[in-house]
C-alpha cells in the first residue's frame, strides 16, 4: 500500500543524472564492446535456444489446462446438476474456452515478444556503445523520469556473465537489469512488462524489484482497453476484497433491496445516468438527441448501486456514485465484448459476472481510494480535497488564483463536479485522457494525479480565464470550448506531472484542515 | 437605482433530487427541454438578461445538487443570494415535505440580513403529469401562508417540459427581489449604502 520512496523526487538532481548518462564513465567502454561482440556472435544461437524453451512452456501449460479441464468435466458429469447450477456450468465452460484461447495466444505472443526483445536489445546495446548515448525519447519529460531510475542499474553487471560462457545472450539480457529496464522503458507498455514477468525467474525478480518501471509505463505508455479492467483490478487488489468479504454480492444486494432506503434515490438517478445531456454544457446542439434508454443497463446499474449501499450502510447512495459505477460497468462490458456476442443464456451469465466485477472494483475504490469518505454524509473528504486544492492552486498559480478570488469563483464551483465523479462530470474531457488518469489513479493509489490534472487544466487555461467575468469563466471551465486541445492527453498530462504535488504536501494540508475544522467547531460550541 | 446601469440578481434554485431544477432553469434561460439531463453535481449557474420596469436586470440563476448531503456545500454557493426558488414535484409528496428543511438550511447557510422577509418563491413542478398529482394545490397554499401570514410566499405550478408558468414564476421572483433590494436601499441611510449588500450589485459581481 505504501509507495516506494522516489529517488528522483528532488528536481535538482535530474539535470546531473542526465549529464552522467550522456558521457559513460571511462574504462567501462572496453568491457561493453567485448560484451557486445559476444552478444552479436551468439544472437542466432540464442534464438534457437529460446524457441524450444518457450515451446516447452507452452506444452506444459496446455497439458495442465487440458488435464484440469478433464477433471472438471468428469466431476460435472458425475454429479447430477441442480437447476440453479446451470448458469454456473455455462459460465465455467465458457471460462475454460476463454482460458484456452488466452493461453495459446499468450504463448505465441511471448515467443514473438522475446524475439523482438532480443533484436531490440542488441540494437540498443550497440547503439549505446556507438553513440555513447541513451535511448532517444520523444518526450523529454519521460526521458528524465526513465534515466533517473535507470542510472541506478547502469553499473550492475549480470551475475551470469561472471559465471562463464554457457549462457545465451538472451539470458544475459534478461539478467542484466539495466538492459532489461532499457528495453521495457523503450517499449513503454504495461502489458509487455506484465508479460515479461512470466518469462523467467530473474526477469520477474528484476521487474518486481523496480516499481518505477511500472510507474513509468503507466504514466507514459499505452494500455490497450481490453486489459484496462484487469489492470485496475490487479493494482486495486480487488480480489483480496472479494475473497475477504464476509458476504457475497447477492447478499448485499438483497439486504439493500429489502430495506429499500435508497431505492427511490437510486431510481431517480439511474434513469438519468445514461442521459446524454450534461446539465450545464451550454452548447446548443445537444438538445435533440433521441432517447435510447437501455432498461437492462439501468437495471444492472441499479443493482450495483443497491449492493454498494448494502455493503456500505454508512454511505448509502450519493450522487456521483452513479457516474463512477456506470463508467466502470461500461469498461467491464467493453473488455468482455472482444469474446464476441453471447447467446442469450450465456449472455445472462456473462452479465451477472460483469455486474459483480464492477461491484468489487467499486468496493476496492471505496476502501482504499477514499471514495467511502468522499460519499458518506457530510462529504468530509470532498471538503478536505476542496481545501487542499485551494491551497495548492494559490501556491502554484497565484496570479490566476487572485483573479478567481476577485471574481468570486470559488473552488467548490468546479472542483466538486470534477472530484466527486473522478472527472466524469467534465464532458469535454477526451476518453483517452480520462482513461489514462484513471490508470494512474488506480496504480498510484492516491489522489495526486487528480490534483495535478485539475491544476494543469487551470494552468493551461490561464490565458482564457484572466480578465474574464465569472460567467465566462464558468462557461469555459465547463466546456473548455475555445481550446479543446488543452484536455488532450499529450498536452495535459505532461503539464500535470510537472506540477509539484506530493503526499507530504497533501498530508500537511490535511492536518491544517483538521485543525481548522476542530477550531471552528469549538468556536461554534462556545457560542 | 436609476443611476446604476445594470443590476445583478443572484437566484438560487433548491429542492429535492429529480424535481426538475435543472429543467426549470434551462427552460427559462434557453427555452429548451430535455429529459436526458444527468444529475447535477455541485452547482452551476446560467445568466439571463431581462427588463423589469425599464431596468436592465441580469439574473444569475444557480442550479444546485438536490441530494441532502450536498447541502454542506451551500455556504460556498448561497453567499450573496438575492432570492431563492424552492421547487417540489407535484407527483412526489416527500419532495413537498422537504421544503421546510430546504428553506431553513438556506437561511442558516446564506445568513441574509433580514431572514423574515427574504424573497422566496415556491414552484410545484411537473403539472404536465396532472393525473399523477399527489400534492393538492391547497396544501401548498396553506404552507405558504403558514410561513408568513402577512406576506405569504408566492407560489406557481409549473411544467418545465411544457413551459407552463416558468416565465411568470421567474419574472415574479425577479420583481420581488428587485423590490426588496430597493426597500433595503431606502431603508439604509444614504451615506452608508452598502454596495456589497444582499440585494444589488454592480456587474462583475461582488457578494
Amino acid at each position: 500500500m505504501e509507495q516506494t520512496p522516489l529517488p528522483h523526487s528532488a528536481p535538482a538532481s535530474i539535470t546531473n543524472e542526465t549529464d552522467v548518462c550522456t558521457s559513460p564513465p571511462p574504462g567501462s567502454t572496453s568491457v561493453w564492446v567485448q560484451r557486445m561482440e559476444k552478444v552479436k556472435n551468439s544472437a542466432v544461437a540464442a534464438k534457437k535456444q529460446l524457441a524450444p524453451q518457450l515451446q516447452q512452456l507452452k506444452d506444459k501449460i496446455s497439458s495442465k489446462a487440458t488435464s484440469a479441464a478433464t477433471t472438471g468435466r468428469e466431476k460435472l458429469r458425475n454429479t447430477s446438476m441442480p437447476e440453479g447450477l446451470q448458469p454456473a456450468f455455462v459460465k465455467a465452460r465458457e471460462g475454460m474456452s476463454i482460458l484456452k484461447s488466452k493461453l495459446s495466444n499468450s504463448s505465441i505472443q511471448v515467443q514473438l515478444q522475446a524475439e523482438r526483445f532480443q533484436a531490440m536489445g542488441l540494437k540498443l546495446v550497440s547503439e549505446m556503445m556507438l553513440d555513447s548515448q541513451m535511448i532517444v525519447f520523444v518526450d523529454e519529460e519521460a526521458l528524465t523520469h526513465a534515466t533517473v531510475f535507470l542510472e541506478k542499474y547502469r553499473h550492475i553487471t549480470s551475475p551470469l556473465l561472471v559465471k562463464g560462457e554457457n549462457c545465451s545472450p538472451g539470458m544475459i539480457c534478461w539478467d542484466t537489469p539495466f538492459i532489461l529496464y532499457n528495453i521495457l522503458t523503450y517499449l513503454g507498455s504495461v502489458q509487455t512488462v506484465a508479460q515479461c514477468t512470466q518469462l523467467n525467474l530473474s526477469t520477474r525478480r528484476h521487474i518486481h524489484a523496480e516499481r518505477h518501471i511500472w510507474r513509468y509505463c503507466v504514466r507514459y505508455g499505452e494500455l490497450s482497453p481490453q486489459f484496462r479492467i484487469g489492470f485496475w483490478s490487479h493494482v486495486a487488489k480487488v480480489d483480496s476484497f472479494r475473497l475477504s468479504s464476509e458476504l457475497d454480492y447477492e447478499t448485499y444486494l438483497q439486504m439493500s433491496l429489502s430495506k429499500g432506503d435508497w431505492t427511490e434515490a437510486i431510481k431517480t438517478d439511474v434513469t438519468r445516468t445514461y442521459g446524454r445531456v450534461a446539465p450545464h454544457r451550454r452548447s446548443s446542439n445537444d438538445w435533440t438527441v433521441s432517447i435510447d434508454t437501455d432498461e437492462e443497463l439501468q437495471h444492472q446499474l441499479s443493482s450495483i448501486l443497491h449492493a454498494l449501499a448494502g455493503k456500505f450502510p454508512d454511505v448509502g447512495y450519493c450522487q456521483g456514485m452513479d457516474y463512477i459505477s456506470a463508467h466502470i460497468l461500461e469498461h467491464v462490458k467493453a473488455a468482455d465484448r472482444k469474446f464476441g456476442d453471447h447467446e442469450p443464456v450465456k449472455r445472462a451469465a456473462a452479465t451477472q459476472v460483469q455486474v459483480e466485477t464492477t461491484f468489487w472494483i467499486l468496493v476496492a475504490l471505496f476502501e482504499s481510494y477514499g471514495l467511502r469518505q468522499m460519499f458518506s454524509p457530510g462529504l468530509q473528504r470532498l471538503h478536505l480535497h476542496c481545501y487542499q486544492f485551494r491551497c495548492l492552486f494559490q501556491a502554484a498559480l497565484p496570479e490566476l488564483y487572485d483573479h478567481f478570488e476577485a471574481e468570486h469563483v470559488m473552488v467548490e464551483m468546479y472542483i466538486v463536479g470534477w472530484f466527486q465523479t473522478l472527472f466524469l462530470y467534465l464532458n469535454a474531457l477526451p476518453k483517452e485522457t480520462l482513461d489514462s488518469m484513471w490508470d494512474i489513479f488506480t496504480f498510484e493509489r492516491n489522489w495526486k494525479i487528480m490534483f495535478r490534472v485539475a491544476l494543469a487544466m487551470l494552468k493551461l487555461s490561464e490565458q482564457h480565464l484572466i480578465g474574464k467575468s465569472i460567467d465566462e469563466m464558468m462557461v469555459f471551465l465547463n466546456t473548455f470550448g475555445d481550446d479543446p486541445t488543452i484536455l488532450t492527453k499529450s498536452k495535459l498530462l505532461p503539464v500535470a506531472f510537472s506540477l509539484k504535488v506530493t503526499n507530504t504536501m497533501l498530508k500537511q494540508l490535511e492536518r491544517d484542515h483538521t485543525k481548522g475544522v476542530t477550531r471552528r467547531r469549538s468556536v461554534s460550541t462556545q457560542k | 437605482m436609476a443611476h446604476r446601469k445594470k443590476v445583478l440578481l443572484k437566484v438560487i434554485i433548491l429542492g429535492d433530487s429529480g424535481v426538475g431544477k435543472t429543467s426549470l432553469m434551462n427552460q427559462y434561460v434557453n427555452q429548451k427541454f430535455s429529459n436526458q439531463y444527468k444529475a447535477t453535481i455541485g452547482a452551476d449557474f446560467l445568466t439571463k438578461e431581462i427588463t423589469i420596469d425599464e431596468k436592465l436586470v441580469t439574473m444569475q440563476i444557480w442550479d444546485t445538487a438536490g441530494q441532502e448531503r450536498f447541502q454542506s456545500l451551500g455556504v460556498a454557493f448561497y453567499r450573496g443570494a438575492d432570492a431563492c426558488v424552492l421547487v417540489y414535484d407535484i407527483t412526489n409528496p416527500i419532495s413537498f415535505e422537504k421544503l421546510d428543511s430546504w428553506r431553513d438550511e438556506f437561511l442558516a447557510q446564506a445568513g441574509p440580513r433580514d431572514p423574515e422577509n427574504f424573497p422566496f418563491i415556491v414552484l410545484g413542478n411537473k403539472v404536465d403529469q396532472e393525473n399523477e398529482r399527489r400534492v393538492p394545490t391547497q396544501k401548498i397554499e396553506l404552507w405558504c401562508k403558514a410561513k408568513n401570514a402577512q406576506q405569504p410566499m408566492s407560489f406557481f405550478e409549473t411544467s418545465a417540459k411544457e413551459a407552463t408558468g416558468v416565465e411568470e414564476a421567474f419574472q415574479t421572483i425577479a420583481k420581488i427581489a428587485l423590490q426588496k433590494g430597493q426597500d433595503d436601499d431606502i431603508f439604509v441611510p444614504a451615506a452608508t449604502i452598502d454596495l456589497s449588500g444582499a440585494a444589488t450589485k454592480s456587474s462583475g459581481g461582488c457578494c
